[in-house]
């Protein structure tokens, strides 16, 4: 292994910004400081300029080692760049340690025009890390079966997380609830309030009820509510063209869960649903329930957990669910917690036996509130992805990483992800890591629960975030 | 098809000692796309231009990439020659060959295999270069000084003498800063009053000078040309335009008792006051803090004996907005606190002060008349000491890391008047290292140790304890190495400077940047030293660093040149790498206006013309003329609807590729 690690040389790319660490970098040069000939600098403008894409991109495309380097916080040329820099990489660091890679092959480093020699110390110090750790193999292999973990692919939920507990509350007042939503439906259809309602109805077996619009009071008696209707209803109000919003003529109403809401809510703090064209009306819940062959299969684990029971946004409410048990603690972070405690080793096989399970049906893409673009970037050729297809190996390895990182701090862990997804990745798993780590380095946030508030990864606290260390990923 | 051109620069042996070029051309040579692949010794050199001109010409290039030293040396040399050429300039790429190769590696295997990897992730990035064409800005054909030290007002001379019209502003009553509170001024020991006060006088009196004291800089907004900066003009409480001066108000006043900021507390003033004789302007200022008015209501002893009635007690302070085109930096320094020397006793003993006390009290206006005497007892003193390095050269962490500069030539000042004056007084400095380089400056130091009997001691001073009647003194003498015991009557500490505290959240509201120790940082520590990074903002003065009066003087001169060539021009070109919104692909969810400084981005309805079928949509919009560049709202762009002209994801990409 010494001997291997002798002749191996590792491959290190730095992203520097143009106005300290690159001039930094200069001046080490100017001052004949040397530092090993492995690290190859890619110059930005800004620290806040580099995408944790650019970073997954080198360590897929081979890269040993990335490291991130920018401007003291205080002195950023722009102000207040990497500030930004400092809560996207923490997060991001931090996820990347949660999928079992070596924390230690990234790195951010504040080095400033003058500190030619914090600059070579830090790039000698970096090249023996990542000397030591050698090649770096595991996001390339991130989507591959494990050797050894082949018994982990069929059920890894049950082998390495704790096993699921019905906690289903089956509330007996949905049927009521269900009784008033028709007469608020038919009542404000052929009243003209709205020109149409958007709901749930019967599918093809009481267990597979289906979003469905409805125009004319007389189509009403279709509609359903009951332990089945999981299925999120806010994104089908985007107005965006892209997603059928030109169709939308008039005004809908529409039914939300209360964890639909705070998706619903975070639309309109993204400009996506006009609200005046859209009737609220929030529904109680008591759980929704999962079906394996026509059978109940027990309540959904973002139900077990959920706390949510009020509706951040809504004209009107139903809900007869008080009598129905709440969960009096957050136990949301449960499962993230058991990742977590597994031995690095461990979470990278158990990352990579669900992975390697992803199809690319875009699924959890599609259902995602949040993941609302336009163009998703890998639908664009910008970034050199391509859409559906699966142009290479290495866009299936960022897939889940980068979809996570795009919704961080707006995912409102509706959990859709997860139960839409037909191979069982939990998925929600990612984007949970992600609350987590907000709720400790940046405080309690939820997304869609106030639109005024600013979003974790588009705002700073100086006298907080300092006392975060990026590269530990912990406070200090 | 790109047609690429590539050079190599030897850079004489700089490069080609540790980097081979022909291994960098054999590496860079089947590339697609790379129809030229040269190498010269210096390619900065006209030679070198005309070689890459000629290339460009010759072979239709459509991208250019030059491997050899860092970009912020010579990548604007190259993109002229581009434009020159027929190029886009913005269709040339460095590859940094010498600060990140060549002058860091030993091994020329290495370093040549380093160089072609870098020039292959510029030659991939260039391939993906667009041609990108400045705005045009117009300049706004006003300066701001910020700072009324001599800094400030030569630099506002110079600028008003070029015909440009300048605001001045100074957060003290007066202008005049540092200079106005010394006695004599090295080497020449001509009367600082005597140089300074005249200057004084041509600015507050210049027609394109306007004066704005008791001043703060609240806010600034805007980019070079087109600065928007808003000015708190604190309530003076004395009308400017009815004050004549006169004094009556201060001599008045019935608070006594409020230590005189411009003497450094040694003398007292009055709650209405001017802070010196030859004050500019000359109207008097009430401190509320201290007035019997404003603490209680009874008073109005100032306002009653104002003949032509200035006394506004009711006055607020007054927000000023105005547009310049350039603003200069002059906000000086202070000393720094001495809390943490408590060897030197300067916190238990009078007769310890430091060397702009020193200054105070041999001034002919100061507290003393300009009798040198023992604060203590008002005794004549028969010997002095003067310790150097008080906090400079600190490598303990209580002080400052630099050497002030000033101290070494203002001692050898001291120690050359007292034995002038007094030539029965003896006279010690204790140093580390004399510092005098300048011209006439060693000259003048020596002609104090050798002429005037200055004793000068290499060593530092452990302890000082005041006895009284005198002054304790421990120290070794390290050229002797020995242990001195000393009584003198007064110890002169050469104590550290600092930028002024308002110096930091200036640089802040400017987006200047500042180094460790809050001095402005230069664009270019040799080649742009009165500029600071951010355009349209200059330095001038001790804000930058440490510097003596003929420095500050020249540097205020170069700062103001800079800016007269500013504001002469018509219009201003902005740097075209800015973001850019692709409307298609933006779903206007706002995650972009929050990350940026500038407030560049809007939203807006755009019609969308997607295959034929036209929609309006909200969309993200960015102003070119305040984006800067830096890329944030690009990184938070989850779909890449947002991207940087210049450093676009692509490019970024296919470097990361190259490299990889």
């Amino acid at each position: 292994m010494l001997d291997e690690n002798k002749t191996f040389e590792p491959l290190i790319v730095a992203f520097c910004c143009n106005w300290c660490s690159y001039a930094g970098a200069d001046l080490a040069g100017t001052s004949r400081l040397s530092y090993p000939p492995n690290v190859k600098i890619i110059k930005v403008p800004c620290s806040c300029r580099v995408d944790p894409i650019f970073v997954l991109r080198a360590f897929g495309k081979g890269a040993d080692g990335v490291i991130v380097c920018g401007c003291h916080p205080g002195d950023c040329h722009y102000s207040t760049g990497n500030y930004f820099t400092r809560r996207r990489f923490t997060l991001m660091f931090n996820l990347m340690d949660y999928l079992g890679i070596e924390r230690d092959r990234m790195r951010l480093e504040w080095v400033s025009a003058a500190e030619a020699t914090k600059f070579a110390r830090v790039m000698n110090e970096f090249t023996e890390t990542i000397t030591n750790l050698g090649p770096n193999r595991q996001i390339v292999d991130l989507r591959n079966l494990p050797e050894g973990y082949e018994d982990l692919e069929r059920e890894p939920h049950r082998e390495i997380l704790p096993p699921a507990t019905d906690k289903s509350r089956d509330i007996p007042s949905v049927a009521k609830i269900e009784e008033q939503m028709k007469l608020r439906a038919t009542k404000l259809l052929a009243d003209g309030v709205v020109d149409r309602v958007l709901a749930w109805k019967k599918g093809d077996h009481e267990t597979m009820p289906e979003p469905a619009f409805f125009d004319h009071p007389g189509q009403i008696e279709d509609l359903v509510y009951n332990k089945y209707c999981a299925p999120n209803l806010s994104k089908y109000l985007m107005n965006a063209p892209w997603l059928g919003g030109k169709l939308f003529d008039g005004s809908t109403l529409v039914f939300l869960k209360p964890c639909d809401s705070y998706s619903f809510n975070q639309l309109i703090k993204e400009n996506l649903v006009n609200t005046d064209k859209v009737h609220i009306i929030g529904i109680g819940c008591g759980g929704t329930v999962q079906v394996e062959e026509l059978e109940d299969a027990g309540m959904w684990e973002k139900c077990q957990v959920c706390t949510k029971v009020s509706h951040p946004v809504g004209d009107e409410i139903i809900d007869l669910s008080d009598d129905s048990p709440r969960l009096e603690k957050d136990a949301r972070f449960e499962l993230v917690e058991a990742i977590e405690a597994l031995e690095a080793p461990d979470r990278f096989a158990y990352w990579q036996s669900q992975l390697s399970k992803c199809i690319r049906c875009n699924a959890c893409r599609n259902t995602c509130p949040v993941c609302n673009c336009k163009r998703c970037v890998f639908s664009s050729d910008k970034m050199d992805m391509a859409s559906k297809v699966n142009a290479n190996e290495f866009e299936e390895q960022l897939f889940h990483i980068v979809r996570a990182y795009h919704v961080a701090g707006r995912c409102s862990d509706c959990g859709e992800c997860s139960r839409v997804c037909p191979q069982d990745i939990p998925v929600h798993l990612l984007n949970r890591k992600f609350i987590k780590d907000i709720n400790e380095f940046y405080g309690e946030y939820q997304a869609g629960e106030n639109i005024e508030a600013p979003e974790p990864l588009t705002s700073y606290d100086l006298n907080n975030d300092g006392q975060i260390d990026i590269n530990k990923g912990v406070r200090t | 098809m790109e047609r690429i051109g590539f050079f190599v620069c030897h850079c004489g042996s700089n490069i080609k000692a540790t980097v081979d070029p022909d291994v960098v051309l054999d590496g860079v040579r089947g590339i697609a796309g790379v129809v030229v692949a040269e190498q010269y010794p210096y390619m900065c050199a006209k030679t070198g231009q005309n070689m890459i001109a000629d290339a460009i010409r010759d072979n239709q290039l459509t991208g250019l990439v030059v491997a050899a030293c860092s970009p912020r040396m010579h990548e604007a040399t190259f993109r002229k020659v581009a434009e020159a050429a027929g190029l886009n300039p913005y269709m040339v790429e460095i590859a940094n060959i010498r600060e990140h190769v060549s002058w860091i590696h030993k091994d020329k295997e290495e370093g040549s295999q380093k160089a072609v990897a870098l020039a292959k992730a510029a030659i991939a990035k260039v391939k993906l270069n667009a041609p990108l064409f400045p705005e045009e800005n117009s300049v706004v054909k006003r300066a701001l000084v910020i700072g009324g030290g001599i800094a400030g007002i030569q630099a506002a001379l110079d600028i008003a003498e070029a015909g440009f019209e300048v605001d001045l502003v100074e957060a003290t009553p007066s202008i005049g800063g540092k200079m106005a509170q010394l006695d004599k001024t090295f080497p020449t020991l001509d009367c600082s009053a005597c140089i300074l006060t005249p200057k004084m006088v041509d600015a507050a009196s210049h027609d394109k000078i306007n004066i704005m004291t008791y001043a703060e800089v609240e806010k600034v907004e805007g980019f070079v040309g087109n600065f928007t900066v808003t000015v708190r003009k604190k309530a003076r409480s004395v009308c400017m335009e009815k004050c004549t001066g006169c004094g009556d108000c201060w001599n008045k006043c019935p608070v006594k008792n409020v230590p005189l900021e411009f003497d450094l507390g040694l003398q007292n003033r009055k709650a209405i006051y001017i802070p010196f004789a030859q004050a500019l302007p000359l109207v008097p200022v009430i401190d509320r803090e201290h007035c019997i008015m404003f603490k209680s209501g009874k008073c109005g002893l100032c306002k009653t004996v104002c003949q032509p009635g200035a006394i506004q007690f009711d006055e607020v302070d007054e927000l000023v907005e105005q547009k310049y085109g350039a603003v200069i930096t002059a906000t000086g320094f202070e000393t720094i606190n001495l809390d943490k020397f408590g060897e030197f006793a300067y916190n238990d003993s009078k007769d310890v002060i430091t060397s702009f006390e020193f200054e105070r009290i041999t001034h002919g206006a100061g507290p003393t008349g300009g009798e040198l005497v023992r604060l203590s007892d008002g005794r004549k003193p028969k010997s002095i000491t003067f310790i150097q390095c008080v906090g400079s050269r600190d490598v303990t962490g209580r002080g400052k890391p630099y050497c002030s500069k000033i101290c070494c030539m203002y001692t050898a000042k001291h120690a050359v008047l007292i034995k002038d004056k007094y030539p029965d007084i003896d006279v010690n400095v204790f140093y580390i290292d004399m510092r005098t380089p300048g011209k006439a400056y060693d000259e003048f130091y020596r002609r104090g140790a050798e002429e005037y009997g200055v004793k000068y001691i290499k060593g530092q001073v452990g302890k000082v304890v005041d006895k009284g009647t005198h002054l304790e003194l421990s120290a070794v003498d390290m050229l002797d190495n020995v242990q001195l015991d000393l009584k003198t009557d007064m110890v002169v500490l050469a104590t550290a400077i600092q930028p002024t505290a308002s110096a930091k959240p200036l640089a802040s509201k400017l987006s200047a940047s500042i180094d460790t120790n809050n001095f402005m940082t230069e664009a270019h520590v040799k080649l742009r030293p009165v500029e600071s990074p951010t355009a349209g903002v200059y330095l001038a003065g001790a804000g930058q660093g440490p510097k003596d009066i003929p420095e500050t003087v020249g540097q205020a001169g170069a700062a103001a040149a800079k800016v007269i060539g500013l504001l002469s021009k018509k219009v201003l070109l902005s740097n075209p790498c800015t973001a850019a919104v692709d409307p298609k692909a933006c779903n206007g969810c706002s995650l972009c206006s929050p990350v940026c400084p500038y407030g560049a981005i809007s939203y807006g309805p755009m019609e969308i013309n997607d295959h034929g079928f036209k929609t309006l949509e909200r969309v993200s919009h960015v102003n070119l003329a305040l984006c800067q560049g830096c890329g944030a709202c690009v990184v938070v762009c989850p779909s890449g609807a947002m991207d940087l002209q210049g450093f676009s994801n692509k490019q970024l990409l296919a470097e990361v590729d190259a490299l990889c």
